[in-house]
């Protein structure tokens, strides 16, 4: 419990610097060096210390949201496992109350942007709510299949032991295939490049950027930090579902696993260890490909993310037949 | 040997590549006379009761008096009762239109003659291997290649709706022609009857001897659901190759914008050719006792044929597309004719060999009409008795037999279809058929008098769309009615008529099989 | 733990969905040559222990016909074609795709209520169901983009995929075919998209365009409704 307590505040923590991965990847990809790891640090020390400004318009809704949002976004990563360790909270149908949560931060976003009264911002709160509803049919039908595979209703259980994968039914394909879908689903939330470019301040093109325009100091602080945890919740959810079993890991040791009962290298220590740091190796490329994709992609017209959606609306349908019997 | 009647026209191809240009064009005529030859002397040979054909069905069934007339492959191809007449009909109709060709290339605008004849030739190559075939793969095959080669025939003078017509031909028929190739697959599948019985036979067949006549002896061993299923793709895959409705659609445009003798052809030879796969497929659910289901679809699509046919021939502008519906007419006749069975079995097959002659006749008289009038348009063309009197006569001979009055044989043999469907009191088919052959015999007739006896051109405003027609070079009043331009007509519909009064016993007992 | 021959049915099933949503002429041709390479080394996988080096060869033979030569044949008509994009067809991308995902469904519903049990196929239940539903559902994918769009070589392109649906539904049900048949049918194939490319050249010099609205625009004779409307006299339809 108090290890699985250290190791989500340790990964809270890292967020910002994973986030800069990706920057760095596309500075890479180009020659450049890119900004300092501890980029996102700065920034949102700079953002704490500033004043914060509102405008006329606002009721306590624009006040509130952002912290609403955080709030939200940490309690669903109290559900979230990480690499094969059960989480902190747990209880059945936690699924669909992440779920919810995540609606819950959104939708005091977007109200939040409507709020200031600025028609451009209402603009880009509607095309959030757009995409959004999208990528909620897919993300639905990944924990449908889920639950058919295994019964639960837990996030929890998907992922601890392994038991998604060790399940027969599940072979590598359909894992592949929901990989992809759960990775267009991270690009389609966070609002990255084929869905939305985040560098862009262009008037006409910002989605995501649009609606928190009117914020500034700690409050655009609190943003920064969401979106980057956000981005650790579906990057994590990613990597539990690409790591390898238990028994395979055995076999392929990174830290020799040998049943050493006692002391600090007690198997309860070293196994999740070794696991551990699979996990943030897999985490890590996740980042880097996130990158990648960026730079060699460039924005969809905003009539092509439907489609960009659909596709892998289509890959989730394709793993849930292909696991439909046995 | 059988395998001659392949090789022909297969040498032919070649050959019209290497021939020298001027004389290409009686390349058809000469491959078209030595294959009506073999034909007439292979038939000679089969039909002598003492020499039964040899189909080898399973080995070690060779006794002494027969003779082994098909060397090469054996297990695919087969020269029996219903592909002999049809294979017979279908080189004297070549041998005819290959004469009307020789003088046809001298007035018409093709373009290339050598691949003209190229085409010619292997669609007639195609034909044979069609007719000849048992095995149900190289018969889909051949019609399939049939399809294929008749296009660019169709696409000969390359004008905006000749290239739409070809474009409608090929799609439709090849998506037609692939379904019934699921339909061979089904019924490889309703091999594997899972109810038990193994015939004795069956257990050695699959597909690498799928063919017809085995298919005729262990059809009732079969699963029937599967069976059933694959005629259903037949009747679709062949029956829109045949020009069944619904899927006719291909049908009136094709005949309207391809060149003369190739419409003759297309009616006449290709026609048949589509029917005997459905005729085999029927055959194969009589065997399998399943024989009701297949004549009430027959039924059904045929009364369909000849609604629509007789639906469209009412106001038709267009000389081509009147015959062309009328082919229609024609197929829906033979396929309720299949569809009641029994002694209208026999009345179809006579009613196919009758159209055919004389729809081609039919089609190279048009031909000489377009040919003098240079347009397709039923009122533009008058005063036929004054100007083309041959022409004339054997316009007005084919379009009685086209309606069925005698002494043409297509009397005699709607004659017994209306008689058999009385006998196995199935009115309602009756009626219906009697409705539509009295529909489209009265419009026949309208169009014959307008065109024939009219005395000048019918006035009917502007004309939408331009009908001339794209055949004919103009190289003044030619007379078309000599010559190679009416001598192939005069020999299918004398035959036609001949074969109305004396059929000769072999060709009776076949056709009676 | 790789399953193969799920791998590539479920390849298949993706690349054919992707061809229905697709709008430009050269990915379909691509989709289309991917597809058919798959397609023909399937058998291989599905008998995998006994493989003849007659049937290598003839997976060879048709992987080049239907990857290679065939597109080819199709790059080489579209060349000069001016407008190399799919007007929006009577049934957009979108619900294309959609019905495609409803098609496979379908075609997997109606597998697993024929239980075909003694087909040469496959050791599991849902590979040869799979297979089966793949199959169908790809000849119900070339059907529909033969009927919803315009373009004359999207018919093409749909034709092809109705082939290979129809051959993979032949390998689940024959275990071999003599070859000199499977020969033939691949020859009518390929000599079948060599008279359409010819066909497709004819139209675009004579229509300036290979849009096939064009062509049933023109004559009102026979829309694919199969209707013909013919009254001679009425003054106020383009019809015969």
């Amino acid at each position: 419990m108090m290890r699985q307590l250290i190791l989500l505040l340790i990964f809270i923590i890292i967020s910002p610097l994973l986030y800069a991965i990706i920057s760095r990847t596309k500075a890479f990809l180009v020659g450049k060096k890119g900004i300092p790891f501890l980029f996102n640090y700065y920034t949102l020390i700079k953002l704490f210390r500033k004043n914060v400004i509102y405008s006329k318009t606002i009721t306590p809704i624009f006040k509130v949201a952002p912290i609403i949002n955080l709030s939200a976004i940490l309690l669903v990563l109290m559900f979230l496992p990480l690499g094969n360790l059960s989480p902190l909270l747990s209880f059945k149908g936690d699924v669909l109350f992440i779920f919810y949560l995540l609606t819950l931060g959104k939708i005091f976003m977007v109200l939040a942007g409507v709020d200031t009264g600025s028609s451009f911002e209402g603009m880009g709160c509607a095309r959030e709510v757009f995409f959004s509803a999208l990528g909620e049919i897919v993300l639905f039908l990944i924990f449908i299949m889920f639950y058919r595979l295994t019964n639960q209703l837990e996030l929890s259980s998907y992922f601890v032991e392994g038991k998604l994968i060790l399940h027969s039914k599940a072979t590598l394909i359909p894992i592949i295939f929901i990989s992809i879908a759960l990775f267009v689903i991270l690009l389609l939330e966070n609002a990255r490049v084929p869905v939305d470019d985040p560098l862009t301040h262009l008037e006409l093109t910002m989605i995501h950027e649009v609606m928190i325009l009117d914020y500034s100091g700690p409050d655009l602080g609190i943003i920064h930090l969401t979106s980057q945890l956000k981005m650790f919740f579906y990057a994590a959810l990613i990597s539990n579902l690409l790591m390898p079993v238990t028994s395979v890991m055995s076999i392929v040791p990174i830290i020799p696993v040998m049943p050493v009962t006692s002391g600090m290298f007690s198997v309860d220590v070293i196994l999740p260890f070794s696991q551990l740091i699979v996990f943030t190796a897999i985490l890590i490329s996740v980042y880097v490909i996130v990158g990648v994709v960026e730079s060699s992609m460039g924005r969809y017209q905003l009539k092509r993310v439907p489609k960009f959606v659909l596709s892998s609306l289509v890959l989730v349908v394709l793993a849930t037949i292909l696991t439909w019997r046995g | 040997m059988i395998e001659l009647l392949l090789i022909v026209p297969l040498l032919g191809t070649f050959l019209s590549i290497l021939f020298p240009l001027k004389k290409v064009y009686t390349l058809p005529l000469w491959i078209a006379t030595l294959h009506l030859f073999l034909t007439i002397i292979n038939f000679i040979i089969t039909c002598n009761p003492n020499l039964a054909l040899i189909a080898e069905i399973f080995p070690g069934q060779l006794s002494g008096t027969q003779i082994q007339l098909v060397f090469f492959f054996k297990g695919y191809i087969t020269f029996d009762g219903v592909s002999r007449v049809i294979i017979l009909l279908t080189s004297f109709l070549f041998f005819s239109v290959s004469l009307y060709l020789y003088d046809y290339f001298k007035y018409s605008q093709i373009k290339n003659e050598r691949s003209f004849i190229f085409f010619y030739l292997i669609f007639f190559f195609s034909m044979n291997v069609v007719i000849l075939a048992d095995h149900l793969i190289l018969f889909w095959s051949a019609i399939e290649l049939s399809t294929l080669v008749t296009a660019p025939l169709v696409l000969t003078f390359k004008t905006k709706k000749a290239v739409e017509a070809t474009w409608r031909y090929i799609l439709l028929c090849s998506i037609g022609i692939a379904f019934a190739l699921i339909g061979v697959f089904f019924l490889v599948i309703s091999l594997n009857n899972p109810s038990g019985v193994i015939a004795e036979h069956l257990s050695i067949l699959s597909i690498s001897n799928l063919t017809f006549s085995r298919l005729y002896l262990v059809a009732n061993k079969l699963d029937v659901v599967w069976v059933k299923a694959s005629f259903i793709l037949f009747l679709i895959g062949y029956g829109t190759k045949m020009g069944i409705a619904p899927m006719h659609t291909w049908l009136a445009d094709t005949y309207s914008e391809a060149p003369t003798p190739v419409s003759a052809l297309l009616a006449g030879a290709l026609t048949n050719c589509a029917y005997l796969g459905i005729y085999k497929s029927h055959q194969i659910l009589i065997y399998a006792n399943a024989g009701e289901f297949s004549s009430t679809l027959l039924k059904i699509y045929g009364l369909l044929s000849m609604f629509v046919a007789a639906i469209f021939i009412l106001r038709q502008k267009d000389i081509k597309r009147m015959l062309g519906y009328s082919s229609m007419e024609n197929i829906g006749i033979v396929c309720v004719g299949t569809a009641i069975g029994g002694v209208a079995q026999y009345a179809a097959l006579l009613q196919v060999i009758y159209h055919s002659l004389i729809k081609s006749s039919l089609f190279l008289s048009v031909g000489n009409i377009i040919l003098l009038y240079k347009t397709k348009e039923n009122h533009k063309i008058f005063e036929l008795t004054k100007k083309m009197p041959k022409s004339f006569m054997l316009f007005f001979i084919g379009i009685i037999g086209l309606i069925g009055l005698p002494p043409m044989g297509t009397f005699f043999s709607k004659m017994i279809l209306i008689f058999e469907s009385f006998l196995q009191k199935d009115f309602l088919t009756m009626i219906f058929f009697l409705i539509f052959v009295i529909i489209v015999g009265c419009s026949l007739i309208t169009h014959l008098i307008r065109i024939s006896f009219s005395k000048q051109e019918i006035d009917i405003g502007e004309s939408r769309d331009n009908r001339e027609s794209s055949e004919s070079k103009n190289v003044g009043e030619e007379n078309f009615d000599s010559r190679f331009f009416v001598w192939p007509q005069y020999l299918l519909l004398i035959s036609s008529i001949i074969l109305t009064f004396w059929i000769p016993a072999t060709l009776y007992n076949l056709i009676k099989h | 733990m790789i399953d193969l021959q799920v791998g590539f049915l479920s390849l298949i099933l993706l690349l054919n969905i992707l061809t229905l949503g697709s709008s430009r002429l050269k990915i379909l041709i691509k989709n289309v040559a991917v597809a058919g390479t798959l397609v023909s080394i399937l058998p291989l996988l599905f008998s995998y222990p006994k493989i003849a080096a007659a049937s290598v060869a003839f997976a060879a033979v048709m992987m080049l016909v239907k990857g290679f030569i065939i597109p080819g044949l199709l790059y080489f008509s579209i060349r000069k074609v001016s407008d190399p994009i799919e007007q929006v067809p009577i049934i957009g991308y979108h619900i294309s795709v959609i019905i495609g995902i409803v098609f496979i469904l379908l075609a997997l519903l109606i597998s697993s209520k024929l239980s075909l049990h003694h087909l040469p196929s496959s050791p599991t239940t849902l590979t040869r169901d799979l297979l089966f539903a793949t199959a169908i559902s790809t000849i119900f994918v070339g059907l529909f983009l033969l009927m919803t769009r315009w373009k004359a070589i999207t018919q093409v392109l749909g034709y092809l995929i109705m082939e290979n649906g129809i051959y993979l539904l032949g390998t689940i049900v024959v275990g071999h075919m003599p070859y000199i048949l499977e020969v033939a049918v691949l020859l009518d194939l390929l000599v079948a998209v060599m008279i359409m490319g010819i066909v497709l050249l004819n139209i675009n010099e004579t229509f300036n365009d290979i849009d096939t609205s064009l062509l049933v625009a023109r004559s009102g004779s026979g829309s694919r409704s199969g209707m013909e409307s013919e009254s001679g006299y009425s003054k106020d339809q383009q019809n015969d």
